[in-house]
């Protein structure tokens, strides 16, 4: 009984030395200590034995269960960094992995996205309206008469007398209030088209504006809103100032300045000395605007806001030439 | 509009430095955009004492002076004849700007090297004297080496005011004077100047009439005489250049100097050149000219307002006076013309003529037509103090409709309300009597009265509301965020489609663009459409920047292609980009036009970024039609196909295209290889493979809901088939011949190899298929896939007239 346990041993063992794969190993184990294996029959033959004998041969026979079982954890340990030093010569994981082509979002989608989500959080409904626009819906419904001085604020394309490339996306505003009444609460992202064409204009940029109508909507109430706009939209901390202004549209009109993110208020170039960086335009809407769309002025006020995204992208970027929005360099777009 | 402040400071006394004013000023609605100090020039100037007299070896008339500025000694040259060795005068060093507007540089004058300049006041623009250089009296504080703005404590600064259009009445000095005097509560001291009715005689009244008095509201004018045309005094023509404007002579530039600082346009007749002499304000007639003071010839058209004498107008009312009726050199009689005319007259004229003026500007926006009459006595006192003139007759003033003054009312509540603030009834009254309002009516109810006649722009209840919150300083208006309901409405489907759309592009490596909706008409042309293709129903822009963009775009391709271009002249080459943009169709003129939203992709350039273990190859077709494959898996579109026969698109090569059409032929776009005749048009190097989309077809076809399969529970088998077929067979109409037999097991079908040559004969191709079958219920056997297997390659084989390959 013996003699067979050790010749099961030194086969087994020469077996498992010369194994070249997992497999072989996994195959020795059950041939040899599998419920029908060499060891196994041994085990089970054990009552044959006396008395005396039979202690001794379990022994052995536990014995070299657990070496077999060692040896061939050892030798699958072996394969296994064997398999590594060798199985590419020289792999050196300093090289430059292979990239896939990158594809991204123009910046100006990626912050317009950013601005829309900030207000959708606080229930804006995003609505949208055509490019090219009447003249009535961008001017004259927001209180702009023809012959008003307030059209020299905006340079307009036009197409003919009546039609135009809309100077704002104002005009949403307005056929959204003419589709419902109070309450309403909307933004209206898009192009917008002016012309003029230097470091900080270009012929066509991009707006949002909002709108909120309720009853009760007060200027704090405008303050609220834009203070948390600009909060989310750089930090926390960032410094916030209104100050009065004059859109047609609006009455208290106000700018919003921040603190400027370049200089932190010390006053540079970027901010002109001042210290601050002119963000927003906003205010309550103006009575006659309400009159257009047949709202009750008495029982309802509100206010809007409008800015322009790339002026926010330059300010969050650091770009300080607008036109390289539109010039759509591969080197510029894979930046963001 | 520029404002010195020490001529402020002559209407209102404010205390706070310059810094703080301009702070207060932006804060309470006129925003200074710059505060320049006025003598900023003169920072490089120092007192200095002659020390040494040499006359010039070269030029007997110049003096080489040696003065000390305590420290240093300079070498001066010097032409001025009250030079003397021990005076105290100013050294201007190289850098200062002297009041014509040069700057000092040291120079060499006939061979001696002059460090700088000796000033006279004029020079220095301090003060009138220009006879002789500054002399300055011995006196405390005044040491060589000494500043002399420090000495002489010259603090004025020009103070760079954005005036908004609803604010005419602050386009001068005056006006800004009202608002300082408002924003601190401090009094305001307006010069009056009265009726100067001297030397009457009736008998040199001339005729003045307003023929359209529906746009002339007042005409006031007043004659001079003896009036002695010469340069205006120093402290006149400062202020004039501080503000902007180039003194001319001494009567032109009191008119601009009433201008600026009362906000009246004003204008002098030579009066011996008006024919007459008469004045009459009408209509211009057809065929009329005139010459302006600007040396331009202009056209006037009838629904111009003109200012005539007995012959010809000699004035385009509102905007700019005719040279032949200026004043001159030898004038000696003039007229003074205060009037008031109605801004869109006014507007209509600047705009047609193309010419802004100072009086054309504040005509437009609104004048005060209370204040006509009172800049013209203005006037007339500062021309006789100034030229010696006097006025012969009575004052005119034409005013048929006198200007009613606004009266309105105001509710305390309802200033609370709109802005959120808890103002008392009786702080609310003190505002607006700051602003001028005379109230004779205070109660909690309502605070009533008189608007002043400048503010043109306080015309209802709201305009008050804003004065209330601009006094009160909108950093003390609390800041709220509102209550409202929870929102309950959707999103638009379309603005979610077009981010997932842009998501889905994006993951598969293109770049999104973003260009401009312009384009010229010739980028249209060059893409060789049909001439009812809709493409060419382009909206034309009246007032383009550029020819490059008179058009709106009818199509992104030009947009990218210029795109492309633009890179590759920078060495990008390998470009995956798309765009999701607006394209416009005209329709009928005065229509608005049809907008449309169109997706359009390209691929140019390699393949894999360059890489040391990448193979170098270039993007082809398929490249680009993966791409939409995977936007269309992802938008769950099924069933969609492509169509060679209706792809005859012009500006794709020949062969290379092909039209993508979805269940019920909705075209959804198309894709192909541009042709280089194109391409040459932009200048960019091929193959450029291109797909445009349209949105609306897109958004139809795109699956609402997307609905699950279960995964399939037992494995599938795969047979492989190669079959040889004509070259002229499509892939897809193989595979649609396989899928039309409907067999029940069969998963999918996928080509893994298309191969021609040896040995497959000339003429044909070998295709090669994956079928993979699979039961959703159990594991197939061998038998029941060849049952159904076997019978479908035979009949493949049979209607494509195909041999198996082995």
């Amino acid at each position: 009984m013996q003699e067979r346990l050790e010749e099961i041993r030194s086969q087994a063992l020469e077996a498992i030395k010369s194994a070249s794969s997992d497999k072989d190993l996994e195959n020795i184990k059950v041939r040899v200590l599998g419920r029908k294996g060499e060891v196994t029959l041994v085990l089970k033959a054990i009552g044959k034995l006396s008395a005396e004998e039979r202690p001794k041969v379990g022994l052995l026979a536990n014995r070299l269960k657990k070496d077999l079982e060692a040896a061939i954890n050892a030798r699958k340990k072996a394969l296994k960094d064997v398999h590594v030093s060798t199985f590419i010569p020289g792999l050196d994981p300093t090289l430059p992995g292979r990239q896939r082509r990158l594809g991204r979002l123009h910046p100006i989608t990626q912050v317009m996205n950013q601005i829309c989500a900030v207000f959708e959080r606080m229930g804006f409904i995003v609505v949208q309206g055509p490019e090219v626009e009447l003249d009535f819906y961008n001017f004259e419904a927001l209180n702009i008469p023809p012959d008003h001085p307030a059209r020299d604020m905006q340079d307009t394309f036009y197409i003919d007398d009546k039609v135009l490339l809309r100077t704002h996306t104002s005009p949403i505003q307005i056929r959204a209030m003419e589709r419902q009444q109070p309450p309403i609460r909307v933004i209206a992202p898009g192009k917008v088209y002016r012309c003029d064409s230097d470091i900080t204009h270009t012929p066509m940029f991009h707006q949002v504006e909002g709108l909120m109508v309720d009853r009760d909507v007060s200027f704090a109430g405008l303050k609220g809103v834009l203070t948390a706009f600009v909060q989310q939209i750089f930090d926390s901390n960032t410094l916030v100032r209104f100050r009065p202004s004059f859109f047609p549209f609006t009455e208290p009109s106000a700018e919003i300045d921040i603190q400027c993110v370049i200089c932190k208020g010390k006053g540079c170039r970027i901010c002109s000395q001042t210290g601050w960086l002119e963000v927003l335009g906003a205010g309550m809407v103006h009575p006659e605007v309400f009159r257009h769309v047949g709202y009750d002025t008495e029982e309802f006020s509100g206010f809007a806001f409008g800015l322009g995204v790339e002026r926010i992208a330059m300010l969050k970027f650091g770009i300080d030439d607008i036109r390289l929005f539109y010039d759509n360099d591969l080197r510029f777009l894979h930046q963001f | 509009m520029l404002i010195l402040t020490s001529w402020l400071k002559e209407f209102v006394h404010f205390t706070v430095p310059v810094e703080t004013l301009a702070e207060d000023l932006t804060m309470k609605g006129l925003e200074v955009e710059e505060v320049e100090y006025f003598y900023k020039g003169l920072t490089p100037v120092t007192i200095c004492a002659v020390k040494k007299i040499v006359t010039h070896s070269h030029a007997s008339h110049l003096k080489v002076c040696t003065v000390t500025t305590g420290e240093q000694e300079f070498d001066v040259v010097c032409g001025a004849a009250n030079v003397e060795k021990g005076m105290l005068t100013a050294l201007a060093r190289p850098g200062t700007v002297l009041s014509d507007g040069t700057t000092v540089k040291s120079s060499n004058v006939y061979g001696i090297l002059s460090d700088g300049m000796l000033c006279s006041e004029a020079e220095l623009g301090i003060g009138e004297d220009k006879t002789g250089i500054l002399k300055l009296k011995p006196a405390s504080g005044c040491e060589p080496g000494k500043s002399l703005i420090d000495f002489m404590g010259l603090s004025d600064w020009i103070l760079d005011i954005a005036v908004t259009p609803n604010r005419p009445d602050c386009l001068s000095v005056l006006g800004v004077a009202r608002e300082v005097s408002a924003i601190y509560g401090i009094p305001l001291t307006i010069p009056q100047s009265t009726d100067p009715q001297i030397n009457r005689s009736p008998n040199q009244q001339i005729p003045i009439s307003i023929k359209l008095p529906e746009l002339c509201g007042r005409y006031t004018a007043a004659v001079m005489e003896g009036v002695q045309i010469g340069p205006s005094p120093h402290w006149m023509a400062m202020r004039l250049q501080a503000s902007g404007i180039r003194p001319i002579n001494n009567v032109v530039d009191v008119t601009n100097y009433v201008l600026i600082e009362r906000g009246q346009p004003l204008h002098a007749f030579d009066l011996d050149s008006l024919a007459g002499p008469v004045i009459e304000v009408r209509a211009a007639r057809p065929g009329e000219k005139i010459k302006t003071i600007d040396g331009k010839h202009r056209e006037i058209r009838p629904d111009m307002l003109v200012i005539a004498d007995a012959e010809r107008p000699v004035a385009v009312a509102g905007v700019m006076g005719g040279a032949e009726t200026e004043v001159n050199d030898d004038t000696r009689r003039i007229l003074l013309e205060s009037a008031w005319f109605i801004p869109m007259q006014v507007r209509r004229t600047s705009k047609v003529l193309r010419t802004i003026t100072e009086s054309s500007y504040r005509f437009e926006r609104g004048v005060d037509p209370e204040g006509v009459l009172s800049a013209l006595y203005r006037t007339v006192e500062l021309v006789s103090r100034i030229t010696g003139g006097r006025m012969v007759g009575e004052i005119k003033d034409i005013y048929p409709k006198p200007y009613k003054p606004g009266y309105l009312a105001l509710r305390p509540e309802r200033v609370n309300r709109l802005l959120g603030t808890g103002l008392e009834t009786g702080q609310i009254a003190q505002f607006l009597k700051r602003i001028g309002i005379e109230l004779d009516h205070i109660d909690d109810q309502k605070i009533k009265g008189t608007v002043p006649t400048y503010r043109l722009d306080l015309k209802e209840e709201v305009d008050l509301v804003e004065e209330i919150a601009r006094l009160y300083g909108f950093p003390d208006i609390p800041t709220h965020v509102p209550r409202a309901g929870i929102a309950t409405r959707a999103p638009y489907p379309s603005q979610e489609l077009v981010e997932r759309i842009r998501s889905i592009l994006t993951s598969q490596g293109m770049t999104e663009v973003i260009s401009y909706s312009f384009m010229s008409p010739a980028e249209i042309k060059v893409l060789g459409l049909d001439k009812n293709d809709p493409r060419m129903r382009m909206l034309n822009v009246q007032n383009p920047l550029n020819d490059d963009q008179s058009v709106m775009r009818t199509s992104i391709i030009p947009s990218l292609m210029e795109t492309v271009a633009r890179n590759q002249s920078r060495r990008n080459m390998d470009l995956g980009l798309f765009e999701i943009g607006t394209v416009f169709y005209a329709r009928e003129a005065g229509e608005l036009p049809f907008e449309e939203q169109e997706i359009v992709g390209l691929y140019t350039g390699a393949r894999y970024p360059e890489s040391w273990s990448w193979p170098s190859e270039q993007v082809d077709l398929f490249d680009l039609k993966g791409v939409l494959q995977g936007l269309f898996q992802a938008l769950g579109i099924s069933g969609w196909k492509t169509l060679l026969k209706n792809a005859d698109v012009p500006f794709y090569l020949q062969g290379t295209s092909a039209s993508i059409v979805c269940k019920e032929n909705q075209v959804l776009g198309s894709f192909g290889q541009i042709d280089p005749d194109v391409l040459e048009f932009w200048d960019i190097d091929g193959p450029v493979f291109i797909f445009e989309l349209s949105f609306t077809a897109l958004e139809t076809a795109a699956s609402k809901q997307l609905k699950f399969t279960p995964l399939a529970k037992y494995p599938a088998v795969e047979r492989d088939i190669a079959v040889i077929v004509p070259d002229r067979l499509s892939a897809q109409d193989l595979l649609e011949y396989i899928s039309s037999q409907g067999l029940d097991l069969l998963e999918e079908v996928r080509i893994f190899d298309v191969y021609r040559g040896k040995p497959v004969p000339e003429g044909s191709k070998s295709i090669g298929m994956r079928f993979t079958y699979r039961a959703f219920d159990h594991t197939l056997s061998d038998r029941e896939v060849s049952e159904v297997h076997d019978p479908v390659v035979s009949s493949i084989l049979q209607s494509f007239k195909a041999s198996l390959r082995n």
